[in-house]
C-alpha cells in the first residue's frame, strides 16, 4: 500500500495505492488535520486502490465532515471497477461527487 | 542502561550479591573489590548457612559459589526458594568436566577460574543482572496480561449476558425467519432484530457496524431498543429507521455507520417491503419456479447524515417467496487463494436448493472457505413470505397486570394536510389510549380499528384515491406510489378523530369517530358487495367490522363511528 498527499492551490490531493484499509488510519488522520479553512476541495484518486473496507469508507467520511461542505467539496477519482463497487453498495454517490 | 533494554526498569532496591566461599582468606580481596565497586554483597561459608541467609533476607539477586561443597541439589532449593530468575556464577581453581558434570542440571550461568580477573567478573555480575531485570519485567508483564485476560472474561461473560437479554429475548422466533449468525469475537457486529406490529406486520431489521467488537455492540444497544419499541407501536418502517439514523447520527464518530436493511412483510397485502441502506445485495427466489431478483441497495448507511431520505422498493410476494439477506462478510468470505466468495458463488447455491437456501449456502461458503477464520462477522437470514407461518401474537405484548376501574372521558383531534404530510398519529394516539388505562389487553384491536378508519379517511378521503385501483397485485404498488406523490403534494383537507369512553356494567364502551375532509362514498351500496369482496381491497373494513360491535357510516359517507366493547 501507498500513500501520498499534498496541498496545491487550495485542495488536497490524496492519492492511495495497493489495500485501502485500516492499516492507512495514521497516514489518513495526518491528512486530514491538513484541511484548515483555506482548503476548499479534496481529490482521493483511488486509481492505484485495489481493495477498500469499511473502515476506508469510514475515513472517506471523515474527510467529508473536516471540509463541511457540499458534495461536490470531496472527489474520488479513477476507482476501478472493484472499488467501485464497494462505493456504490454503500451508495456514496450521494455523499461524494465519483468521477 | 543501554540503549538495548529501554523497557528494563532500573530495581527499587540494590539487588545483593550472596557469596558462598570455604576459602574466606583468599576470597577476602575478591569482596573487597565488590564493595568498593558499590555491590552490596554477603559472604557465607557453606551451601547450609546461604540458605538460612536467604530464607530471611530478601533481594538476594545473584550467587557467586566459590566451594566445591555446594551441589546442583542446592542451587535448585536455593531458587525454590528466591522463587525469582536467580543467576548463579561458578568460581573455580579449574573448569574441567568433573566441574561441569557436577552442575550439568543447575542452570549456571556463567563460570570463572581462580584467580578471579575483577573486570570480567564485573562484566559478568552487570550481565546476570541485566538477563535478571529482563526476566522480572517479562514475568510482570506476563502476570498483568494474565489478569487483564481474566478481568476481560469477566467482563465479556457480565456483558453477553445483557446483550443476549435484549438481542434474543427481544428477537421475535417464528418460522417464517431462519438465520444464521457467526460471531467472529464474543460480540458481533452483526445486528438482527425481528418484531410484529399490533397490526400483524412484520418487520425485520439486519444490520452491519463498521468495526467490530465492543465499539459495534454498545451502539447496537440503542438500535435494538428504538426498533422494538417502535415496532411494538405499530410506526411505520422509515419512520423507525429515520429514528435510529438520527441516534446513530448523534452518537457514533464519524468514521463509523450501520449498514443496514429494514423488511416488512404485510401479510394481508403479501408486500414484501424493502429499505436497503448499504449491506450488499439480496437475493428473492421463487422455490416454484426458480425465478429470481436481485436486490441492490439504494440508500446511504445510516448514523452519516443528520437527516436521510428514504427509498422503499416494494415487491408482491407468496408463499414460494424466499427473502434472502446478507451481511458483506458472506461475499468477502476468501478461499485460500485469497478470491472473495462473492455474489455469484450466493445466488448459485441459493438456486440449487432454495427450499434449504441457508444450509446451502453454509456448505458452498464452508467448501470455499475449506474452514479458514474468516476476517469479517457473517450473517445469513432468510425470510419465507408465507403468511401462515407468521405468529400472531408478537413476541413481547406485556399484560397489564392489574385492571383499573373503567372511566369517563373524551378527546378529539384534528390534523391538517401539513401535519398528515409529516406523521402518522395513529401510534401516538393508540399509545396515549394505552397510557390512559388499562386497555393494554386489547391494543391489537383498537391499533387496528383505528388504523384502518384513519387510513381510508387518509386514503380515499382526503387523497381521493379510488380503492379500485388496489384490485391487482401491481396496482396495489401503484396505489401506494400514487399515495406518496399525492401526499407530498396535496393542497387541503384534513382528519379530525375522536376518541370517547365510558364503563359499562362489563367492561367498558370505546367509541371512535373519524370524519375527513373528502367527499364520503355510497355506503349503501358497500354493504350489498362486501360480502363477495376476495380482492387487495376491503378487507380491512371487514375485519374492523368483527372487531367492532356496530360500525356506522352517516352523511355522505366521510362520517365514521366504530364502537368497541371490551370486557373485563
Amino acid at each position: 500500500m501507498s500513500f501520498e498527499s499534498k496541498i496545491e492551490s487550495g485542495t488536497l490531493y490524496i492519492k492511495i495505492g495497493g489495500r485501502f484499509d485500516f492499516s492507512l488510519h495514521k497516514e489518513f488522520r495526518d491528512a486530514s488535520n491538513l484541511i484548515v479553512a483555506d482548503i476548499l476541495k479534496i481529490e482521493v484518486d483511488l486509481a492505484a486502490t485495489h481493495y477498500l473496507d469499511s473502515s476506508a469508507l469510514g475515513m472517506l467520511l471523515v474527510l467529508r465532515d473536516k471540509i463541511a461542505g457540499n458534495k461536490e467539496s470531496v472527489v474520488i477519482k479513477g476507482a476501478t471497477a472493484d472499488v467501485r463497487k464497494i462505493l456504490q453498495i454503500a451508495n456514496f454517490d450521494k455523499l461524494f461527487s465519483i468521477v | 542502561m543501554s540503549a538495548m533494554h529501554p523497557s528494563t526498569p532500573t530495581p527499587a532496591q540494590p539487588e545483593m550479591i550472596l557469596l558462598i566461599s570455604d576459602e574466606m582468606t583468599q576470597d577476602q580481596g575478591l569482596l573487597q573489590l565488590l564493595l568498593d565497586a558499590g555491590y552490596c554483597v554477603h559472604a557465607v561459608a557453606s551451601a547450609c548457612e546461604a540458605v538460612d541467609f536467604i530464607g530471611t533476607e530478601t533481594g538476594v539477586g545473584l550467587l557467586l559459589v566459590a566451594t566445591q561443597a555446594c551441589l546442583s541439589a542446592d542451587i535448585e532449593r536455593f531458587r525454590q526458594i528466591v522463587d525469582d530468575y536467580l543467576p548463579v556464577i561458578v568460581i573455580s581453581r579449574i573448569i574441567d568436566d568433573e566441574l561441569m558434570d557436577r552442575y550439568q542440571d543447575a542452570d549456571i550461568d556463567s563460570y570463572m577460574v581462580r584467580p578471579v580477573n575483577f573486570r570480567l567478573m564485573q562484566t559478568k555480575i552487570k550481565s546476570a543482572f541485566r538477563m535478571r531485570r529482563l526476566y522480572q519485567h517479562e514475568f510482570n508483564l506476563r502476570k498483568q496480561l494474565i489478569s487483564y485476560y481474566q478481568n476481560v472474561e469477566i467482563e465479556q461473560e457480565l456483558a453477553a449476558k445483557i446483550y443476549n437479554t435484549v438481542f434474543q429475548g427481544n428477537l421475535l422466533r417464528t418460522e417464517a425467519v431462519n438465520a444464521v449468525m457467526s460471531p467472529l469475537a464474543l460480540f458481533n457486529g452483526d445486528v438482527l432484530l425481528v418484531e410484529k406490529t399490533p397490526d400483524n406486520q412484520l418487520y425485520l431489521f439486519l444490520g452491519d457496524f463498521t468495526g467490530h467488537g465492543l465499539s459495534a455492540s454498545v451502539a447496537a444497544m440503542p438500535v435494538a431498543d428504538i426498533f422494538y419499541g417502535m415496532a411494538r407501536k405499530g410506526f411505520a418502517l422509515p419512520d423507525i429507521l429515520r429514528e435510529i439514523n438520527s441516534k446513530l447520527y448523534g452518537i457514533l464518530p464519524t468514521n463509523m455507520f450501520l449498514a443496514a436493511t429494514a423488511v416488512g412483510f404485510y401479510p394481508d397485502s403479501q408486500t414484501l417491503s424493502l429499505i436497503t441502506c448499504g449491506l450488499p445485495e439480496h437475493f428473492i427466489v421463487n422455490v416454484r419456479d426458480g425465478w429470481h431478483t436481485t436486490v441492490k441497495a439504494n440508500n446511504i448507511p445510516l448514523g452519516i447524515t443528520e437527516q436521510i431520505d428514504l427509498e422503499l422498493k416494494n415487491f408482491s410476494v407468496d408463499k414460494h417467496h424466499r427473502l434472502f439477506l446478507m451481511t458483506d462478510g458472506v461475499f468477502e468470505a476468501e478461499n485460500p487463494l485469497g478470491e472473495a466468495f462473492g455474489g455469484e458463488r450466493v445466488l448459485d447455491a441459493i438456486k440449487q436448493n432454495p427450499n434449504d437456501g441457508i444450509a446451502a449456502l453454509r456448505a458452498s461458503l464452508h467448501r470455499h472457505t475449506r474452514g479458514l477464520n474468516q476476517k469479517d462477522d457473517i450473517s445469513l437470514v432468510e425470510l419465507v413470505c408465507d403468511v401462515d407461518k407468521i405468529p400472531r401474537e408478537s413476541s413481547k405484548e406485556k399484560q397489564s397486570e392489574h385492571q383499573p376501574a373503567a372511566l369517563h372521558w373524551k378527546s378529539s383531534m384534528e390534523f391538517g394536510i401539513d401535519a398528515l404530510r409529516i406523521v402518522n398519529p395513529v401510534p401516538v394516539l393508540v399509545n396515549s389510549l394505552m397510557e390512559i388505562q388499562g386497555l393494554k389487553r386489547h391494543r391489537q384491536a383498537i391499533f387496528l380499528i383505528i388504523s384502518e378508519l384513519f387510513a381510508n379517511a387518509l386514503d380515499h378521503g382526503v387523497l381521493k384515491l379510488d380503492s379500485n385501483i388496489k384490485s391487482t397485485s401491481d396496482g396495489f404498488m401503484r396505489f401506494y406510489q400514487m399515495k406518496e406523490d399525492r401526499l407530498a403534494n396535496w393542497g387541503q383537507g384534513g382528519i379530525r378523530l375522536s376518541v370517547s369512553h365510558r364503563p359499562t356494567p362489563e367492561g367498558g364502551q370505546l367509541t371512535i369517530k373519524v370524519m375527513d375532509s373528502g367527499d364520503g362514498f355510497d355506503w349503501k351500496m358497500r354493504h350489498q358487495t362486501l360480502d363477495c369482496n376476495e380482492g387487495f381491497c376491503g378487507r380491512g373494513l371487514k375485519l374492523v367490522e368483527t372487531l367492532c360491535s356496530s360500525l356506522t357510516y352517516r352523511g355522505k359517507g366521510n362520517r365514521v363511528t366504530a364502537v368497541f366493547n371490551w370486557k373485563k
